[in-house]
């Protein structure tokens, strides 16, 4: 059965170029833009990873993260930050909030998907395989 | 699909030629220069030139490419690019001309081999647009690429634009030319919505270049990769969009017309 990953973020550019750089992946994406509509979708769709962009409206990604934790079904759930800001401070304050790993824009296309692979578990070479497959 | 050495020639990275064997015929403004047939610049491209004389002493210029003389058609004469100098105050210009003056009449010619270190290019075509970096860049440098960029930039109409910015040869550079490279980023991030590609390794240049993304708001616009055999199949799906989206024909084999 396919993975589900779940892409967060208010810029419709930066979606775009995500869900290109997991096109060929074999995932399914689902998109959000923004950290409520992201919590509602994850309780219906319970995908096994989620990019989470930081600045948003309505609910930002460092609260959509702690609401997600709260809830016992998101606690395990691999969660990537994808942030403008790499200050310390920043960063800890994702970890803070329960997120898994983070990233900071712009985003590496190679690295993106080689974090989501590694979260959900595939072996390296599988790991190696797939971004080969996104870079050819 | 586009190959790897479409997009190579479309994101305007010159070809690796021998930085040395130029010969350049210099003028109070600038010069001609030559180099047998292997000559690959284009108008606009960004260029420093060193002159080495007899005395030792390096003199070295930043130039701007204005026209470019192609072997077809003008058999008779030698592949040529004319260079302007951009980086000349006025009184430097005028110790430069005194100096010519006489290299001139002591020498019976003013032509003097230079070695050539490429600076950056700059191509457009539709919604396309790419630019090329290499090494550290000076604050007038910067500056003049700007100056392309913004040319470009005049003669582009619609409101989606593909930008490749290749800046894996691109080296870190002192403060006053990065706030030119951020000037250019933040008016193309003003002026369209942009899907892009950012190539280059994690070096230091590229660590400063993607900050400058960041801070032109742009971070959201791009995606990093570390070579162009990784952009290749990014790249062409975001040319797919946006020639959707503007709805301009010419896509297919662009990167051939553009070489």
């Amino acid at each position: 059965m396919s993975k589900t990953v779940l892409l967060v973020d208010d810029s419709r550019t930066a979606l775009m170029l995500q869900k290109m750089m997991l096109a060929k992946t074999g995932f399914e994406v689902l998109t959000a833009t923004d950290g409520r509509a992201a919590i509602d979708l994850a309780k219906q769709r319970d995908p096994d990873l989620i990019v989470m962009d930081v600045m948003m409206p309505k609910l930002n990604g460092i609260d959509a993260v702690r609401h997600l934790r709260a809830d016992p079904n998101f606690r395990d759930t691999p969660i990537i930050m994808v942030t403008t800001r790499s200050e310390a401070f920043s960063v800890n304050e994702g970890y803070a909030a329960g997120c898994t790993d983070y990233m900071t824009k712009p985003f590496n296309g190679a690295e993106l998907v080689a974090k989501i692979n590694r979260h959900l578990g595939f072996e390296d070479d599988e790991v190696e395989a797939r971004s080969t497959e996104v870079r050819r | 699909m586009h190959s790897v050495s479409q997009l190579a020639a479309h994101g305007a990275a010159p070809r690796p030629t021998s930085p040395t064997g130029y010969q350049l015929s210099l003028h109070p403004e600038g010069g001609l220069l030559t180099k047998g047939r292997e000559l690959d610049l284009s108008a606009g491209d960004g260029i420093a030139v060193e002159l080495r004389l007899s005395t030792g002493i390096p003199m070295q210029f930043t130039a701007t490419v204005r026209w470019v003389r192609e072997r077809e058609g003008q058999a008779e004469l030698a592949p040529g690019a004319w260079i302007d100098f951009t980086d000349l105050g006025v009184a430097e210009r005028r110790e430069f001309q005194r100096w010519l003056r006489y290299f001139r009449a002591s020498r019976g010619s003013s032509t003097v081999e230079v070695t050539l270190a490429r600076k950056y290019r700059v191509r457009h075509r539709g919604p396309e647009l790419s630019v090329w970096l290499g090494g550290r860049l000076e604050s007038g440098e910067s500056e003049a690429l700007r100056g392309q960029v913004e040319l470009a930039l005049d003669s582009m109409r619609g409101e989606t634009l593909a930008l490749l910015i290749d800046a894996s040869e691109f080296r870190p550079s002192p403060e006053d030319s990065l706030t030119q490279l951020r000037a250019w980023l933040e008016e193309v991030a003003a002026q369209f919505t942009v899907l892009g590609v950012l190539v280059g390794t994690r070096s230091v240049g590229n660590m400063q270049f993607a900050r400058l993304a960041r801070e032109a708001e742009l971070a959201d616009s791009l995606v990093s990769l570390a070579s162009l055999e990784q952009a290749r199949q990014p790249w062409a799906m975001i040319l797919d969009q946006v020639y959707a989206v503007e709805q301009v024909a010419g896509r297919s084999g662009s990167f051939e017309r553009n070489a």
